[in-house]
C-alpha cells in the first residue's frame, strides 16, 4: 500500500528541521550583509521555499549547504532588484569561509570560540570593540576615549579583528 | 560607521557583544507554510532513500540537497519579491479556489462578517493607511506603512483586518465595506455630489510650502545639511576639484559634452567670484540645455527605445518636443506632470488634435493600464508598484489595493491605434463586478488567495474621488493629475531623480523606490530641497542650479583612503564626486574634442556610435528601459570604441594635423590636447613622459600627438570623468 510514512519513523520533521538550521541560515545571511530584520525575512522565505517542494534530508551538512545556497540566491536576487552591485567573488569566498568555520553546527561553536578568543585580546582592543559593537559608538568617540586618532582607532579595531580571526581559525580550522 | 571588513567576525561580534542573536522563527515559518496556497501539497514529507520504492510521488521530483551542488542544480526558488510574470502561476492557482461552492460562500461570508464587525469598531480615517497630507519636518509619514526606522514585522497576515479594506465612500462620508456579491439592497448608495463633473475637493496642494528662499540661501542650506551628514557619519569630504574639472563636469551634465578649449579658457579668465554662477546661468538658458534635458526626461518617461515598431505607436520625438517647449516656456514641473497624465488627442503631427504629451501614455498602453500605472508611480511619485499588481508586499506592508486604486484612475482612458499613430481619449467606464453601476464603477482584482476585491480610484489618502465611471461626472485622469501635483511625493521624487542625474546616486536609492522602507541618506536634505522646489513653483532650472552650485558637486573625485563612502554599498555620502557618465554624454564629449560638432560632419558618426552602443546594450545585464541612468559599465564599453575610432579616423586625424600645423609651440600643443581631453594641463611627470614619446617617435610630431591623444582617451581619468 502506497502511503506516506509516519513522521516518527522516517523522513523529516519540518519543525525539527527549522529548529536545527534556522540559526545557521540567519547568521549566514547576516554575514552576507543583511540587517537582522531582513535576515529574518529571508530565513523565513528560504524555509518556505524548500519545504514547499519534496525535500530529502540526507544529513545535516548537506541540508545546511542546500539552505545556504537557497539563501544566497534569494539575497543576490534581492540585491539586484534593489539595483545594488554584487561582488560575487566576495560572496563565494565568504561561502567557503563559512563552510570552514560554522557550517557544522549553525555557528554555535564559532560564537563560543569567539568568546574565548576575545578574552585573549588586550584591554584596549576589548574596550574599542565593546564600544563599537555593544555601545554602537562612533569612531570619533572611540578614538577620544582611547586618546588616539580616528585612524588609529580604526587600525586598532582592524588588528583586533584580525587577531580574533587567527585565534578562531587556529581553534576551529 | 561602516567597517565591514571581516563580515563573519563582524556578525559574530554583533551577536556576542551586541546581543544580536538569531531569533526563533519556528512558529512564524510554520504559520507561513500553512498559509501558502498549496499548503496541502507540502505534506507528507518525503521518505528517506532506503524505502523510496514503496511510495508514489505524485509531486515534482525531489531536489536532493547535495553538498557543494552548483547553482544550476538548485531548483527554481520563489524570490522574495515576485515579478508579475512569476506571480502569474500563483494567480492561476488562486482562481482554482472553488468560490462557487456553498462551502466557500459560507466561509467567505463569515470572514466578511467578522471583518465588518471589526471595522465598525475601528476608525479608519480617510486613507488612514496611506500617506498623511502634510510633510512633518520634511518627513512624509505613511500610516499603516512602517514609520521611523525600518522594521520588518511578521509577514503573516494573522489578522485579516490588517489588510487594507475594500471601501467605498458612503454618502454620509463614512467608510464601509463593499461585499462583492452583496445584493443591491445591501450596497450603499453612492451619489455624486451635486452631479458635478468632479466630486474631488481640495485643489489646493496637500503639503506644506515653506518660505521661498533666495537661490544662495537654498544652496547654503544644502551645503550645511550635507556637512551635517558628513559629520554624523564621521566622513571627511574630499578636497574641492579644480576650476577646470568643475567646468568640465558642469558642461557634461548640462550640455552633455565637454567644453572646448576656448570655452574653458573664457571661463577661467572670467571673474573668479561670479564665474560659476554666470556659467550655470548661461548654460541653463541655452538651446543645448533644453535639447539635452528634454531628452533626459523623455528617457525617464518612455525609456530609451526608438519610436515606432510593429506594435508601438509611440513617437518619442513628439514627447521630446513637448517637453522641450514646456521647459522653454518655463512651465512648472507639476503642471507638466498634470499635462502628461491627462493628455488627450493624437500623436500624429498632421492631426488637428495633435498633442505630443500623449506619447507618454501611448507608450504605456495595455489592456489593464498596468504600464500606465507603473510608469506614473515611478516617474511622478518615486514608487515601484509592480509586484503589488499581483500580491501584497508584506515586507513593506503595501497592499495590492494600492496598485489597483491607482490603476482605477486610468480606466476611462482609451487609446486607439490609427495606422502608425494613436489617439487618446476618455470614455465612460462601466465598472466591473456585479455591483457596478454607472455611478459606481469599481474595478475588480483577485488576490493570491482567490478573493475578489473591488478598487476605486484613490491616492494616498487624498479627498475622495467620485466612484462614478462617467466622464461627465468625473474625469478620473484629471483628478489624478490634481492629486499628483498636490502631493509632496512629486517634488521629492523629482529632486531625487535630478540629484541622481548629477551624482549617479540619488539621496534615496533606487530613485524610483522611495518610501519609509527606503530612507534617504539625509531626510533633512531631501526635505529642504523638495520644499524649496515647491516654494519655487516646481522650477526645474532652479533645482538644477542649486545642485550644480552646491559643495558636493564641486568636490574632487579622489576620496581619502580612510573614507568608507562607497556609494554602491548602500549608503552614498557624496563626500567625494562619484562621476557617473551616461553614454550620450560620452559620445558628445568625444565629438566635441575633435571639433566635429561645429563642422556638422559628426552626425553620421554619432549615429554609428549610437547603433554600436545599442547593439552592445543587448548583451548587458537587464535594466528597465525607462531608467534614464545607465551604469558606468555601459559608459566604459562605448567610450574606448569611439575613442579609438576618433583617433584613427580621418576626422580625428584632421584635428591632430590641424594642431600639428598650427603655430603653437610644442608644449602649447600638448597642453591643448590635455585640455581638450581631460580639461587640465599635464603634470610635470606627464610632461616628461610626453618628451620621451617624442624621442621614441624620432621627432614625428604627428605620431606623438596621436599617441598622446590615444593615451588620454583611454585613461581612467577620461573614461571615468575623474580628476586626479
Amino acid at each position: 500500500m502506497k502511503t506516506a510514512p509516519s513522521l516518527q519513523k522516517t523522513g523529516y520533521d519540518p519543525e525539527r528541521l527549522i529548529e536545527q538550521h534556522q540559526a545557521g541560515v540567519w547568521r549566514y545571511l547576516r554575514a552576507l550583509g543583511c540587517d537582522p530584520a531582513l535576515a529574518e525575512d529571508l530565513t523565513q522565505d528560504v524555509f518556505v521555499a524548500i519545504l514547499q517542494r519534496p525535500f530529502q534530508d540526507y544529513n545535516a551538512a548537506a541540508t545546511a549547504s542546500y539552505l545556504r545556497r537557497t539563501a544566497y540566491n534569494m539575497f543576490v536576487t534581492l540585491q539586484r532588484r534593489s539595483g545594488r552591485v554584487i561582488t560575487t567573488d566576495n560572496l563565494e569566498h565568504l561561502e567557503a569561509e563559512w563552510t570552514n568555520l560554522a557550517s557544522d553546527d549553525s555557528g554555535e561553536m564559532l560564537i563560543e570560540t569567539l568568546r574565548e578568543c576575545f578574552a585573549s585580546l588586550t584591554e584596549r582592543a576589548q574596550k574599542a570593540l565593546r564600544m563599537r559593537f555593544e555601545d554602537r559608538e562612533s569612531r570619533a568617540k572611540i578614538a577620544a576615549s582611547l586618546e588616539i586618532t580616528e585612524h588609529g582607532a580604526k587600525n586598532l579595531m582592524q588588528r583586533a579583528k584580525k587577531q580574533l580571526r587567527e585565534c578562531i581559525e587556529g581553534k576551529l580550522g | 560607521m561602516n567597517e565591514r571588513d571581516d563580515p563573519i567576525i563582524d556578525v559574530c561580534l554583533e551577536e556576542f557583544l551586541g546581543g544580536c542573536a538569531p531569533p526563533d522563527l519556528t512558529d512564524r515559518i510554520m504559520d507561513a507554510l500553512r498559509n501558502q496556497p498549496n499548503a496541502s501539497a507540502m505534506t507528507p514529507p518525503v521518505p528517506t532513500p532506503s524505502n523510496l520504492a514503496k511510495y508514489d510521488f505524485s509531486g515534482e521530483p525531489a531536489a536532493p540537497p547535495v553538498q557543494g551542488s552548483s547553482l544550476d542544480e538548485i531548483v527554481q526558488i520563489r524570490p522574495v519579491q515576485t515579478s508579475p510574470n512569476h506571480s502569474a502561476p500563483q494567480r492561476q492557482r488562486a482562481t482554482r479556489v472553488p468560490t462557487a461552492s456553498w462551502e466557500a460562500f459560507a466561509i467567505a461570508s463569515t470572514v466578511v462578517a467578522v471583518v465588518l464587525l471589526a471595522l465598525t469598531a475601528v476608525h479608519f480615517g480617510s486613507g488612514s493607511d496611506v500617506a498623511t497630507m502634510e510633510e512633518k519636518n520634511g518627513n512624509s509619514v505613511a500610516k499603516g506603512l512602517r514609520t521611523g526606522k525600518r522594521k520588518r514585522p511578521s509577514r503573516l497576515a494573522k489578522n485579516p483586518t490588517a489588510r487594507q479594506p475594500d471601501r467605498v465612500a458612503n454618502d454620509d462620508g463614512s467608510k464601509g465595506l463593499v461585499v462583492p456579491d452583496a445584493s443591491p439592497a445591501q450596497r450603499p448608495e453612492v451619489v455624486a455630489a451635486g452631479g458635478n463633473k468632479s466630486q474631488s475637493v481640495g485643489r489646493e496642494p496637500r503639503y506644506a510650502v515653506p518660505d521661498k528662499l533666495a537661490d544662495r540661501k537654498v544652496v547654503d542650506g544644502l551645503n550645511t545639511l550635507m556637512r551635517d551628514l558628513w559629520a554624523s557619519d564621521a566622513a571627511t569630504p574630499a578636497k574641492p576639484a579644480s576650476e577646470e574639472v568643475w567646468a568640465n563636469r558642469t558642461y557634461q551634465r548640462l550640455w552633455r559634452r565637454s567644453p572646448n578649449v576656448n570655452e574653458l579658457k573664457e571661463f577661467l579668465e572670467s571673474d573668479a567670484e561670479t564665474r560659476r554662477e554666470a556659467l550655470v546661468d548661461r548654460l541653463l538658458e541655452s538651446e543645448e540645455f533644453l535639447d539635452q534635458w528634454s531628452d533626459v526626461w523623455t528617457t525617464v518617461l518612455v525609456g530609451r527605445r526608438p519610436s515606432g515598431g510593429e506594435k508601438d505607436s509611440t513617437v518619442r520625438g513628439g514627447l521630446k518636443d513637448y517637453l522641450r517647449e514646456s521647459m522653454r516656456e518655463g512651465k512648472a514641473w507639476d503642471k507638466i506632470a498634470v499635462e502628461l497624465i491627462t493628455a488627450r488627442g493624437s500623436n500624429d503631427l498632421r492631426a488637428e488634435d495633435y498633442n505630443g504629451a500623449t506619447n507618454f501614455l501611448i507608450s504605456a498602453h495595455d489592456d489593464l493600464a498596468a504600464s500606465a500605472t507603473n510608469r506614473t508611480a515611478r516617474a511622478f511619485l518615486g514608487e515601484r508598484l509592480r509586484c503589488l499588481q499581483c500580491h501584497d508586499d508584506s515586507n513593506e506592508q503595501l497592499s495590492q489595493s494600492r496598485f489597483w486604486e491607482l490603476s482605477a484612475f486610468f480606466r476611462q482612458m482609451k487609446v486607439e491605434n490609427i495606422g502608425q499613430h494613436a489617439r487618446v481619449s476618455d470614455v465612460d467606464f462601466k465598472g466591473e463586478g456585479v455591483t457596478a453601476t454607472p455611478h459606481y464603477a469599481p474595478l475588480v482584482f483577485k488576490t493570491v488567495d482567490g478573493r475578489e476585491v473591488v478598487a476605486l480610484p484613490s491616492l494616498d489618502g487624498a479627498p475622495e474621488v467620485s466612484p462614478s465611471g462617467q466622464v461627465a461626472i468625473v474625469n478620473r485622469r484629471v483628478e489624478l493629475g490634481h492629486l499628483v501635483s498636490g502631493s509632496n511625493k512629486l517634488s521629492r521624487a523629482t529632486v531625487n531623480r535630478v540629484w541622481a542625474y548629477f551624482f549617479g546616486y540619488g539621496l534615496s536609492n533606487p530613485v524610483d523606490d522611495m518610501g519609509p522602507h527606503n530612507e534617504p541618506v539625509s531626510e533633512k536634505l531631501l526635505g529642504h530641497l523638495a520644499g524649496q522646489f515647491r516654494a519655487h513653483n516646481h522650477d526645474l532650472r532652479s533645482l538644477v542650479r542649486w545642485v550644480v552650485l552646491s559643495e558636493p558637486f564641486a568636490l574632487s573625485a579622489q576620496s581619502h583612503t580612510s573614507l568608507a563612502d562607497v556609494p554602491y554599498d548602500g549608503r552614498p555620502l557624496f563626500s567625494h564626486y562619484y562621476g557617473d557618465l551616461n553614454p550620450e554624454g560620452v559620445v558628445q564629449s568625444l565629438t566635441s574634442v575633435a571639433e566635429a560638432i561645429r563642422s556638422g560632419e559628426i552626425a553620421p558618426h554619432q549615429e554609428r556610435a549610437r547603433k554600436a552602443w545599442l547593439q552592445k546594450q543587448k548583451d548587458l545585464p537587464k535594466r528597465d528601459a525607462s531608467d534614464g541612468f545607465l551604469d558606468l559599465r555601459q559608459s566604459l564599453i562605448i567610450k574606448p570604441a569611439l575613442a579609438k575610432e576618433l583617433s584613427t579616423t580621418s576626422r580625428g586625424m584632421r584635428y591632430i594635423r590641424r594642431l600639428v600645423a598650427s603655430k603653437l609651440s610644442r608644449s602649447e600643443k600638448i597642453d591643448h590636447l590635455f585640455l581638450a581631453a581631460v580639461a587640465r594641463k599635464p603634470t610635470r611627470e606627464e610632461g616628461m613622459l610626453v618628451y620621451d614619446l617624442v624621442d621614441l617617435n624620432a621627432g614625428d610630431h604627428d605620431a606623438t600627438l596621436q599617441d598622446i591623444w590615444w593615451s588620454l582617451s583611454n585613461s581612467s581619468e577620461y573614461l571615468l570623468d575623474l580628476d586626479r
